[in-house]
């Protein structure tokens, strides 16, 4: 089984979500019909309110959930083919994860260079290396012997991050990296998120914080159950978008500001 | 006086029944390290109970043991699968209705034929009356499974630790999951040999919630659990020379009796340490 980082030689959209339809065990539908396309170097901001079905479509595309119909591509390949190349990364929500397990920051970092790794998976010096670069980079380097419990919830987040930047994947699928954090950790992986996009990944982010989307944001993804607009964050991030797709729950966000708030976008650019 | 302390080794059936006894020990204690922190104790406890009807059929034929426990617990497995995956139970009913299916299957095969193999084996265990080709059966499993253990403890902690990561990286998971299974079918198989089919499941949790409340590293853990398991076995079996006991009870007993002096003193995780840091907070 090769598990290189082999770079396909075709290009074409990262992924492909193709008339994906998921049911839970209980036989309600999750995802009905949705389709959506992720170009390389692009973010993605997957948005709807609680329950609308943004969990499971990150899973149905990292293939942790088989679709009951449709199918996922990533660069033309079968997902299963892509996880064995390990070009996909996945941050998960904190809930996901026991935090009592007795690994420390290093541990876990070093878990997303395992792929990699010989046969009985001794780390090499690239995959040390890797891995405290990837501490440096998001900041937590001087963290690395803790005890993942005994973080504070940006520190949590941090940690997954670099995870996921050790395995130097292609695609980086995170599912609400901003709750629970303060604007410090918000700004500091937004900031990574951009400079890895311009590093030619694509991600996806499910997120709730709204009023930075636009900033970091190529494209928007709005769902609830079904795929309610997906297209260029300029097209897609309207108030009668988003009214459609939170309807009366959102409040801590005034549609009528961020009418004007789109001009602005502008400036952020160089 | 040291003749006395020595006596038990002068026994070929004493000498064989610690190192069984010791090595069993280890092997649970490994696995117990993967068993309580994937959340299995009571699935480990279900096929503990759940391979006596295999062992009653193997002896029943005259196969090997290690064989029909080893199906007959894939099969609970198989079975607790099957039942969840098409009721709305939760998941501990489930467990708790297949296993104890098995058990009482079990009892029910052994009445049966009660000559080839005793109730009271099973239930109790019979270290001291192991013959050494059952000993060496179970020297084998334990043998094989620490090699495993060994060789794929990375693979089997992540698959314990976050088994979503596990797939984006492309790791077969569900035959890191038989392969757990099977292990644990294995090794309660063996220890049902040595405590019984009722204090099999100490010894698949106790050494590894031992080890978890000294120490916040996973590979210490592999130290701990395996030292505390083999040890009190092999004092179990020894002791059990002079007192007359139950073997089982005894190491049951020791391994309780190491878990509570780890609960109180653990340096980090000890009711102690966490009553001086509730005072210095309450002070500070």
């Amino acid at each position: 089984m090769s598990r290189h980082n082999e770079r396909p030689s075709d290009s074409g959209p990262a992924i492909v979500v193709d008339k994906v339809s998921v049911r839970y065990a209980s036989g309600q539908w999750a995802l009905e019909n949705v389709s959506l396309t992720l170009e390389s170097s692009s973010i993605c901001a997957l948005l709807g309110i609680n329950g609308s079905g943004k969990s499971t479509l990150c899973k149905a595309i990292m293939g942790f959930l088989p679709p009951a119909s449709g199918r996922v591509a990533i660069f033309k390949h079968a997902v299963r083919h892509a996880q064995r190349r390990n070009i996909m990364a996945y941050v998960p929500q904190v809930e996901e994860i026991d935090w009592d397990f007795p690994v420390s920051v290093y541990d876990v970092v070093m878990m997303g260079r395992q792929g990699r790794m010989g046969f009985l998976r001794i780390p090499a010096r690239a995959d040390r290396v890797a891995v405290e670069t990837s501490l440096a980079r998001v900041g937590i380097a001087d963290l690395a012997k803790r005890q993942i419990g005994a973080l504070s919830g940006g520190q949590k987040k941090r940690v997954f991050l670099a995870r996921a930047l050790a395995q130097e994947s292609r695609i980086m699928v995170l599912d609400e990296p901003f709750t629970g954090v303060d604007a410090t950790t918000e700004n500091a992986i937004i900031d990574i998120l951009k400079q890895l996009r311009d590093e030619g990944m694509t991600i996806l982010v499910v997120t709730h914080n709204l009023s930075v989307v636009p900033e970091y944001c190529d494209t928007v993804a709005m769902i609830n159950r079904n795929l309610i607009a997906f297209g260029k964050t300029e097209h897609v991030f309207t108030p009668a978008n988003l009214a459609q797709a939170f309807g009366g729950v959102l409040r801590q966000f005034p549609l009528d500001l961020l009418a004007q708030e789109r001009e602005p976008v502008q400036e952020h650019l160089p | 006086m040291i003749d006395t302390l020595l006596m038990p080794f002068s026994y070929g059936f004493m000498a064989r029944s610690i190192w069984v006894g010791g090595s069993v020990g280890v092997v649970c204690a490994l696995l117990s390290c993967f068993i309580i922190l994937k959340g299995w104790s009571l699935l480990g406890d279900a096929l503990s109970h759940a391979v006596v009807p295999g062992v009653a059929i193997a002896y029943w034929l005259g196969l090997p043991f290690v064989l029909g426990a080893f199906v007959s617990g894939l099969l609970a497995v198989l079975g607790i699968g099957v039942v969840r995956g098409n009721s709305a139970l939760k998941g501990d009913a489930v467990i708790g209705v297949v296993f104890t299916a098995f058990f009482a299957l079990g009892f029910l095969l052994i009445s049966l034929n009660p000559s080839t193999i005793s109730l009271t084996t099973i239930l109790f265990g019979n270290l001291l009356g192991i013959s050494s080709g059952d000993a060496w059966q179970l020297v084998a499993i334990a043998g094989g499974c620490i090699v495993i253990i060994a060789l794929r403890w990375k693979d089997l902690l992540l698959y314990c630790f976050d088994e979503q990561h596990a797939r984006a990286l492309g790791f077969n998971v569900r035959y890191l999951n038989i392969l757990l299974l099977a292990m644990m079918s294995l090794t309660a198989v063996a220890a049902l040999q040595t405590v019984g089919a009722i204090l099999v499941i100490a010894m698949l949790i106790t050494p590894g919630a031992t080890a978890y409340l000294l120490t916040d590293r996973f590979g210490h853990m592999l130290w701990i659990a395996p030292l505390v398991g083999g040890l009190t076995a092999m004092t179990g079996a020894y002791l059990s020379f002079f007192f007359d006991t139950s073997v089982g009870g005894l190491i049951v007993v020791l391994q309780t009796l190491v878990f509570l002096i780890a609960f109180m003193l653990a340096p980090r995780h000890g009711l102690l340490a966490h009553r001086r840091r509730w005072q210095q907070e309450a002070s500070s």
